[in-house]
């Protein structure tokens, strides 16, 4: 039996009668080939259903310019004591259902155009907008009455060709002609439901028809004030983020984890608090709140150990007896001017959902700051990506900005995505230009929609993986937010030696591109591993705040082969732990329990010591395998929270910040105004406005959350 | 009237209209090619229903889409007689869609759209009817007024269309760019 593609494709409608359908599912299950054909054919079909459900967006419900020109005045016509403001837009409707309730009253009407006028809305806009009332109007054909239309009269002919005879006295008035006539109605007969212009016909349905207006206005008054924020709509995607809850010292002495430099996150919550949404959880990584901000930490003196190590200890804030450790690095500074040579490839995503002002345009904005701060040691490759990928510009040398400039400011937007295209052509022109002793580097321009290629997200990650594996770096920029990928760009960038910024505008993309560039551009240090040991004699329990997907097991640390994050110039990483010291009430925490082992003792305490715990840190050299480590230990002297320095302040603040905004249990008595205390009580400098953007935020999302609780648990 | 018939009769109007409204709307648009006009059709479509005695789910859907097609094809019969008027310009030019929003879809969704609209006008009414409203064969058939047989034949031979050019999409959309 040969089975047809119509049969799968009424299969797949549901459409198949149950013999044949009972037939061929026993032929699906022995036959790929034809359930590869089944897969590909629901493939497509998703994507015909996506398409259509998203087609909302390309139109908007209402033409704005009818909303702005005539002006509405509240009716109340309605039953059920609600008062709803009639919406321009349904006088149209509002105005046929009274052509088919009562047309010798809009004959009337008609036939006295100027009481209506004098009554009604008279502005000289109103009245261009609107063509005068058409021939005598006629109750148009009722769905009792319909024609039902043969192939022959499809549409597209309806549209193009002469009306047929019959029906040219029995169209309806256009909506938009009789709005002039209702509005008029409606303004004369103000909610008198005893009309004596329409008579009795028109009282007794007038309730039915209130109705159904009350309804139908309720629909588009709803779609109005929700204008974007329909979640079902919108394409965003950012992975779940469980917080790390407290841990025993006694089960888990160590403590294990990548570093992350990244700060999109931050840029992520900020453009969405900007729009007054409250971000998505998932869209908050709080490690990244943290690591946005430029701490002031001491330097390293030389090259050779590229890494400082700060600890401090400090009072929570939030939560009495408990702690808080800061865990922080500061990278070597190499002076922009003697950085060593680099080889970038900017690979710009050039297709159609990079289309608008926060996208294209902006990239070639960020990427002219980056241009100027380029010369003559470095070499620079476009290329831009949509349906496939195109070499827009060569290596060209650094110093030809006017070149680089034109060919990033040539591109437009349009077509598909093929990242993975784009992605193996950026990476094969930075591998033939590769510089052994330079900064090799693929700077990545998208929305992270990828879906021409390669869009499954872990054959993506498999690739640049691979990628990553000849030397070269690369930088994630994030633009646009709607179709935004979050995760899948935040874990290439995770796995392809990169860091992730969101550039969300032109401030950001001066951060990024010149006053941070030697960090986003110059890696000092890659696979860099935290551990830190704790002392169970001085400490219970502790949590580390953020670097959810950041964790290593123990054994990682000293695993070579384990990727984790790169480090740039001058970049600087701070974690922060919350610390339950021995002996201190535990039932905040809500920690769990383990029967004691039956066959082993705990481990003992080695000796009395007044170390709190002792940071471990690996890294390799950028052209490196072999991993070095540095260690640092913390003794136990508590600085009140009030002493401590503004450094630390911030990175509380930002921490809190992330525990608020993810609505995270178990932060004692963190709120908003004990946030907002905490930042207005740093003094020092703000360099780069970074801290009042901070306060802003801050006040931002509690408002938000204040106002509509009811967003509280986004 | 007394208060609980209109209790009881706003109910189920509220009902139908949040869930028949929206691809109600997406049908009208394809046919008149007006967001204004369109909503005055599916209001229009709606009022007629509240005005009528209340009808089982499985009539009331090709019913509603049956209405709001005529009530769209009445109304493309008067725009064509109001034209010479020359007053449409103006209006049309306010109905695009906004860039945020517009940006805001996916590329996918925009070359199937664009794909889709390369297909006959009847292939592209039954496409939507059926993947958009998710109606069954029967009910596009009383909506359009053709035989169920037909309505599978029309289908077929769309998806058939839509696959092929969505199969040589990379080609059309990868033209070097300007």
């Amino acid at each position: 039996m040969n089975i047809s593609e119509d049969t799968l494709i009424d299969y797949i409608n549901g459409e198949l009668p149950p013999s044949e359908m009972e037939a061929l599912e026993k032929r699906l299950s022995s036959d790929p080939d034809l359930r590869a054909e089944l897969e590909e054919l629901r493939a497509t079909t998703n994507l015909i259903e996506q398409a259509f459900a998203e087609e909302k967006n390309l139109v908007p419900a209402a033409s704005p310019a009818k909303t702005a020109t005539i002006p509405a005045s509240p009716i109340r016509l309605l039953p059920r004591g609600l008062r709803w403001t009639l919406h321009p837009i349904m006088l149209g409707g509002l105005a046929a259902c009274v052509v088919f309730l009562s047309v010798p009253v809009l004959i009337w009407i008609y036939q006295n155009p100027g009481k209506t006028r004098s009554t009604g809305d008279s502005s000289p806009e109103t009245q261009r907008m609107f063509p005068p009332p058409p021939a005598p109007l006629k109750p148009s054909a009722d769905e009792e009455t319909v024609v039902l239309f043969d192939e022959t009269n499809h549409l597209d002919a309806m549209a193009k060709s002469e009306a047929p005879a019959g029906f040219a006295t029995m169209g309806s008035p256009s909506p938009s002609s009789i709005s002039v006539l209702s509005l008029g109605l409606l303004s004369a007969e103000g909610d008198s439901s005893s009309s004596t212009l329409a008579g009795t016909r028109i009282n007794s349905s007038l309730k039915d028809v209130g109705d159904a207006i009350a309804v139908v206005t309720r629909e588009f008054i709803m779609e109005q004030e929700n204008e974007g924020e329909q979640p079902e709509f919108r394409t965003d995607a950012f992975d779940s983020i469980t917080p790390n809850p407290f841990k025993r010292v006694e089960q888990h002495p160590l403590s294990t984890f990548s570093i992350d430099v990244d700060t999109a996150s931050y840029s992520v919550v900020r453009e969405h608090l900007n729009r007054w949404k409250f971000p998505p959880s998932g869209a908050v990584r709080t490690e990244e709140l943290i690591n946005y901000f430029p701490y002031d930490y001491p330097k390293p003196e030389s090259k050779e150990t590229p890494f400082k190590v700060i600890a401090d200890i400090t009072d929570a804030p939030w939560q009495q007896e408990h702690r808080l450790v800061r865990v922080g690095i500061q990278g070597y500074e190499i002076p922009w001017e003697n950085r060593p040579a680099s080889n970038l490839v900017f690979l710009i995503d050039s297709s159609g959902s990079m289309n608008g002002p926060n996208r294209l345009p902006l990239v070639k904005k960020a990427l002219d700051h980056l241009i100027t701060r380029l010369d003559e040691r470095d070499r620079v490759a476009v290329v831009t990506y949509s349906g496939s990928s195109r070499v827009v510009l060569p290596p060209t040398t650094g110093n030809n900005r006017e070149t680089i400039r034109f060919a990033v400011n040539s591109l437009q937007s349009g077509g598909s995505t093929q990242g993975s295209a784009g992605i193996l052509e950026a990476y094969r022109l930075a591998k033939e230009g590769f510089l052994p002793d330079g900064n090799n580097r693929v700077i990545l321009c998208t929305d992270g929609d990828f879906n021409l290629g390669v869009t499954n997200r872990s054959e993506l990650v498999d690739l640049i993986q691979k990628e990553a594996k000849s030397g070269v770096f690369i930088s994630i920029m994030g633009f646009g937010m709607g179709n935004y990928k979050d995760g899948t760009l935040e874990e290439l960038s995770n796995k392809g030696n990169g860091n992730y910024a969101y550039i969300d505008t032109d401030r950001e993309a001066i951060k990024v591109f010149s006053e941070q560039i030697a960090g986003t551009l110059i890696t000092i240090a890659k696979d860099v591993k935290i551990q830190v040991e704790f002392n169970p004699t001085l400490v219970d329990a502790y949590r580390l705040i953020g670097y959810e997907n950041r964790l290593l097991a123990p054994e990682d640390f000293n695993d070579d082969k384990k990727d984790a994050g790169e480090i740039g110039a001058g970049a600087r990483v701070t974690a922060l732990y919350e610390v339950i010291p021995a002996g201190a009430d535990t039932e905040a925490a809500d920690l769990p329990s383990v029967d004691p082992l039956k066959y082993q003792k705990p481990a003992q305490p080695t000796e009395s010591s007044d170390e709190l715990l002792t940071v471990k840190i690996r890294y390799k050299d950028p052209n490196d395998t072999k991993s070095r480590l540095i260690e640092h230990p913390l003794r136990n002297q508590v600085v009140p929270f009030e002493k401590t320095d503004d450094n630390l302040r911030l990175a509380v603040s930002a921490a809190g910040f992330g525990i608020l905004l993810r609505s995270e249990s178990g932060s004692g008595s963190l709120d908003w105004t004990m946030l907002s205390e905490i930042v207005h009580s740093i003094q020092s400098k703000d360099e780069g406005g970074h801290r009042a953007d901070l306060i802003q935020l801050i006040e931002k999302a509690s408002m938000i959350r204040y106002n509509k609780p009811q967003q509280a648990h986004d | 009237m007394n208060h609980d018939s209109e209790e009881k009769s706003s109910g189920w109007v509220d009902d139908a209209v949040r869930r028949h409204g929206p691809p109600l709307t997406c049908y009208a648009r394809s046919i008149v090619h007006r967001s204004d006009c369109a909503s005055d059709c599916v209001q229009d479509t709606f009022i007629r229903m509240a005005q009528r005695p209340r009808k089982p789910d499985d009539i009331l859907r090709p019913w509603l889409f049956r209405v709001c097609r005529n009530r769209c094809l009445d109304w493309l019969r008067k725009e064509k007689r109001m034209k010479p008027l020359g007053t449409h310009e103006a209006i049309l030019k306010d109905d695009t869609s906004t860039p945020d929003k517009a940006a805001e879809v996916s590329d996918s969704t925009r070359a199937v759209l664009a794909l889709i609209d390369e297909l006959s006008p009847t292939q592209r009414e039954v496409m939507r009817l059926k993947y958009q409203a998710g109606m069954s064969y029967q009910e596009i058939a009383t909506v359009t007024g053709r035989s169920v047989n037909h309505i599978g034949v029309i289908l077929h031979e769309s998806m058939q269309a839509l696959r092929q050019s969505i199969r040589r999409q990379s080609d059309l959309l990868g033209a070097p760019l300007r």
